[in-house]
């Protein structure tokens, strides 16, 4: 409004120093906060303090990340680039499972071979629905016979209290290496809650990999506190969780609908 | 039980015709006592076709081995995946040439052709599925329409009742506006496939902008859809001869679709 304002009194020639506040008032997105990430001393400390915590390479994540984050990537780039990101988070955490030695024959003579240790079938991919299954397509196209379980918890948006609606898991899951996929970590709830879950079903602590793209110290703190011995992969640990509506900062805005394509109009150019 | 007395009684030499009779039960298939389900033959299904205007079944030729192969109960889930991917790509392929195309004029290398196109951009396109089983189109649905929206409905069905229940839901915020393809890879009773409907119709969306898909339908749960909701468009693989009465499933079908695509067979179920 004041722009406005400021425009007729400019069209009308009433104020003198008109043509000096238009310009200022161009740059009215420094109104909006500029959120600075963690520094490398902070990720370091961060690392030491939780020793099952791995954060990926910056190299590899800053420009997909820089990318998914604009507000104004539109829904293909942003599933492209969402889609990058989590075939690598899946990689890394495939390559933190355990290995077996074995002699393989080269067509020149044989070398020690180190494979992953367990069969597709004993691998399972647990979903934290909604915005889980976003993980779904990349993770199938690396591990083609894993197993897919299903949890749905929704985060109340007033109380941000997880909420569970219905989850649909393997009979034999207690056996299983369990990767548990959820794109954003806030508060821990859901996480948490899906976790809980999963130890009901006689799954041990040390078989669960959880990954996220993005997360914060808080839910970090939250989950290692419960379940020390899980292993947790994240692509980048932003600085902040803004308090009243607990979603984190920089962020991604919420994934889900971004993802799937929900986004409700008047939220679309919301920086959150 | 049988078969192992005749064999301890053949062992002991207790029974004269008991080489025989070993060969007779060894040669006899266990399978001979589950039936044998034959398919609709042409004359049903142009019937079919001719009661139901609004219905298309894809072609034999195209989807006989796809299915031969879903079917069967030895298929391992890598394979299973492979093919389901396979058929719900032709489904999506057939549902998308179904959508009005609007004609214009463009230029080749050599002079000028009538270009006929889709009337509607990837953003107007949304897919609905109706959770758990839906989701396996979804991975499919965004190769061919990589900016489709996604909806997700969660109904489940009470395995003792076969009632359906409505658990929860997630549409966009224009999806009256938008071209909603419906998918659920089996249509059985078409209570699930009837209450999604209902919550499309409850935003707004008219029947004629929706299209469902489906791999395997029966005659009962094709009838019950036409018959509440006539200008729906469906499109199916195949249409199965039989519901079996007391547990709704479809026979010959093709068991637990969801099960088996996402890995969550019960081991006791895993023979049937």
């Amino acid at each position: 409004m004041f722009k406005n304002l400021t425009k007729l009194a400019c069209c009308l020639g009433l104020v003198n120093g008109a043509f000096v506040v238009c310009s200022q008032n161009v740059h009215s997105q420094d109104r909006l906060q500029h959120y600075n990430f963690l520094s490398e001393n902070e990720l370091h400390n961060l690392l030491k303090k939780h020793e099952n915590l791995s954060i990926l390479n910056r190299n590899q994540t800053e420009h997909i990340l820089s990318l998914m984050r604009e507000a104004n990537t539109d829904i293909v780039s942003f599933r492209k680039n969402a889609d990058r990101l989590i075939r690598i988070l899946m990689e890394q955490a495939l390559a933190q499972l355990q290995k077996k030695n074995s002699v393989k024959q080269s067509p020149l003579g044989f070398y020690t071979a180190n494979e992953v240790k367990f069969s597709d079938e004993e691998i399972c991919i647990v979903s934290i629905l909604r915005s889980g299954n976003a993980f779904l397509n990349e993770g199938l196209r690396v591990i083609q016979g894993a197993s897919i379980g299903q949890i749905l918890i929704q985060r109340n948006e007033e109380t941000s209290m997880p909420k569970y609606f219905f989850e649909k898991l393997p009979e034999n899951i207690h056996e299983q290496q369990i990767i548990l996929v959820d794109p954003m970590l806030g508060t821990g709830g859901s996480a948490s809650m899906a976790l809980k879950i999963l130890q009901n079903y006689g799954v041990k602590e040390e078989n669960i990999m959880f990954l996220t793209l993005v997360s914060c110290e808080q839910g970090l703190s939250k989950v290692f506190k419960e379940h020390p011995n899980i292993k947790i992969i994240t692509a980048q640990v932003d600085p902040i969780l803004i308090k009243e509506i607990n979603y984190l900062a920089p962020g991604i805005g919420d994934f889900g609908d971004r993802y799937f394509g929900t986004v409700k109009k008047h939220t679309r150019g919301l920086q959150v | 039980m049988f078969r192992n007395l005749i064999k301890l009684g053949g062992c002991l030499g207790l029974l004269s015709s008991s080489t025989i009779m070993c060969n007779q039960i060894r040669g006899k298939n266990d399978d001979d006592q589950l039936p044998h389900y034959h398919f609709l033959n042409d004359h049903d299904l142009q019937k079919l076709q001719k009661k139901h205007t609004n219905l298309s079944i894809i072609e034999r030729s195209y989807t006989e081995h796809i299915l031969s192969v879903i079917r069967d109960v030895q298929t391992d889930i890598v394979d299973f995946r492979k093919n389901a991917d396979r058929l719900i790509r032709i489904l999506i392929e057939q549902a998308i040439s179904q959508i009005e195309k609007k004609k214009h004029i463009k230029q080749s290398p050599l002079g000028y052709y009538d270009a006929h196109e889709l009337k509607f951009q990837d953003e107007e396109i949304c897919f609905v599925s109706i959770l758990r089983s839906g989701n396996a189109f979804l991975i499919e649905a965004l190769k061919v329409m990589t900016g489709a929206s996604i909806g997700q409905i969660l109904i489940q069905r009470n395995e003792e009742t076969s009632q359906p229940s409505y658990f929860f839901q997630k549409l966009p915020q224009n999806i009256k506006d938008q071209q909603v393809i419906l998918v659920d890879p089996m249509l059985a009773t078409g209570g699930s496939a009837s209450m999604a409907i209902n919550i499309l119709k409850h935003h707004g969306v008219k029947e004629e902008n929706i299209t469902f898909l489906t791999l395997v339908s029966c005659e009962q749960g094709l009838s019950k859809l036409f018959s509440e909701y006539p200008k729906i468009k469906i499109i199916t693989a195949q249409v199965d001869p039989i519901l079996l009465k007391d547990i709704n499933y479809l026979a010959p079908g093709i068991g637990d679709f969801g099960d088996r695509y996402f890995g969550t067979v019960k081991r006791n179920q895993a023979q049937q």
